[in-house]
Formats: C-alpha cells, structure tokens, sequence
C-alpha cells in the first residue's frame, strides 16, 4: 500500500498528516480487496481516489488551518472516450455519468469520482466535513439572534436553536 | 466579474446553464479561511455566475448547490428537479446527527 501511495504521482500522499498519517496507512486495510485493486487502478489511471479516502484527506487538509485558501471543483464526466460516448448515444444505451470531485489547497490536489449509487451519502459527508472546517465565517449577529428569538418565542413554542 | 446577489436567482441561472450545456460546465468553491470568505462559481467557460458570502448560515445554502449539482452531475443532465428537492429535507437530518457524533 505504501509503496503505491509513493508512487501516486503527488495524489495525496500520505506524509505530513501527522498523527492522522497513522490512521490513513490503516485504511487500505479495512476496505475489501475489490475496492483496493479496482482503487489501485483508478489511480493508475485517472488519479483518483476512493470517496472515503478523498474525504478522509479533505479533512486533513481542512483542519491544518493555515493554508490561506482552498479551492473545490467539480464537473461532469462519463469517464469514456467522445467516441464511445457517441456510438453509445447511436446505440442509445443510457450513458453512465460520474461526478469529479477535486479539492487543492494551491499545492496538493486531490480527487474522487462520484457516481450516480453513492453520491447522495458522499454529499452528506461532504457537507458535514466543510460545514464543520469553515470557522472563519461569521455567525449572526447577536442583536438579530435575540431579536429572532423573541419573535419566536412569541410566534411558537419552539425553543430557539443557538449555532 | 460582477457576484449574484440573489441567492434563488443564483441557483435557478446556474441550474439553467449546467442544463444549457452539461459537459462543459463546472461548479467551482472557494475558501479562503483568513478572510472567511466563500466564493461559489458556476462556469461553462462563456459565461461566469458567482456568490459571494462571509455568513454562516449560508453554508447551509452551499449544502443546498452542493447537492443539485452532484446529482445533476452524477445522475446527468435529465434528473427532475422535484426528485432532488424532495431529497433535500430528508438528507437534512441524517446529516446533522453525523456532525456531532463525528466531532
């Protein structure tokens, strides 16, 4: 497993994580070895990651704070070839789309393709990872979320949420 | 580049232009965490629309086009619009119980 992620030409490598460098060895491991050989050629060929992995790792660059600025992709791709695509369109099979997903923070870039089955539980993970990251905008302000919670506590018996 | 500043008009014109023309479209963030600013950017290479926001509560809203696109992009172009909105409220809950168990 090490030895590939040498070799995955900068995709994420593993050095530099820290303490998480630990638990990012490990996962290979947990996954079942179908994931891990058809990963390995993903790789090898696109230089894409697992969605887990690609999370894992968006996570890891989320939480070292002092890069100045992140930036996420993402766009559509059937991962076949115009020509395929367009004897496919002739014999009207339906054509299988997948979601690239990137992420950079100006010197790593790292890279996942979503397809149509997992994509609404990597959403939710997704969202879960950068809402919980991006700390540095701002909240209410405290005038409005009094303001807001006086208005409910008149209007409903609902308990005002505090962020 | 001038910024959208209507966030339902936002969506519908970025919707309207990934419909327009899916294969070159892509959906761009970015964060810049010491200015707390988030830029959201829909582009086929032509045109260019853009949202900028330094508020909290509209990651929610990011959440929101985070999700249009990725089933929009990974189911393609033809998904019903009804089918992802509908999806919305019940992916909103399992969410948020992932969020405190993970931290």
């Amino acid at each position: 497993m090490r030895g590939r992620d040498d070799g995955g030409g900068g995709v994420g490598s593993g050095r530099g994580m820290g303490r998480a460098g630990f638990f990012y060895n490990q996962t290979p491991f947990l996954m079942n070895l179908r994931a891990c050989l058809s990963e390995a050629l993903r790789q090898a060929l696109f230089g894409l990651l697992l969605n887990d992995r690609y999370l894992f790792l968006l996570g890891c660059f989320l939480y070292r704070i002092f890069i100045n600025a992140l930036r996420f992709s993402c766009s559509i791709a059937s991962l076949k070839s115009k020509a395929q695509r367009n004897k496919m369109k002739t014999a009207e099979q339906p054509i299988e789309y997948r979601c690239l997903v990137r992420a950079t923070n100006g010197k790593k870039t790292i890279s996942t393709s979503v397809g149509a089955k997992d994509h609404q539980r990597f959403q939710a993970s997704y969202a879960t990872i950068l809402k919980a990251h991006m700390t540095a905008l701002k909240k209410r302000e405290r005038k409005d979320r009094k303001k807001a919670a006086e208005d409910k506590k008149e209007g409903g018996s609902k308990k005002p949420k505090r962020a | 580049m001038v910024y959208v500043t209507s966030w339902d008009e936002f969506v519908e014109r970025t919707v309207q232009l990934f419909r327009a023309s899916p294969e070159s479209t892509r959906y761009c963030m970015k964060y810049r965490h010491c200015d707390g600013k988030l830029v959201l950017k829909v582009t086929d290479n032509k045109e260019c629309l853009k949202f900028k926001t330094d508020q909290a509560q509209e990651a929610k809203k990011m959440e929101k086009l985070n999700n249009i696109f990725f089933t929009l992009m990974a189911r393609g172009p033809d998904v019903d619009m009804s089918e992802i909105t509908g999806k919305e409220h019940i992916e909103a809950q399992p969410a948020k119980k992932g969020r405190g168990r993970k931290q």
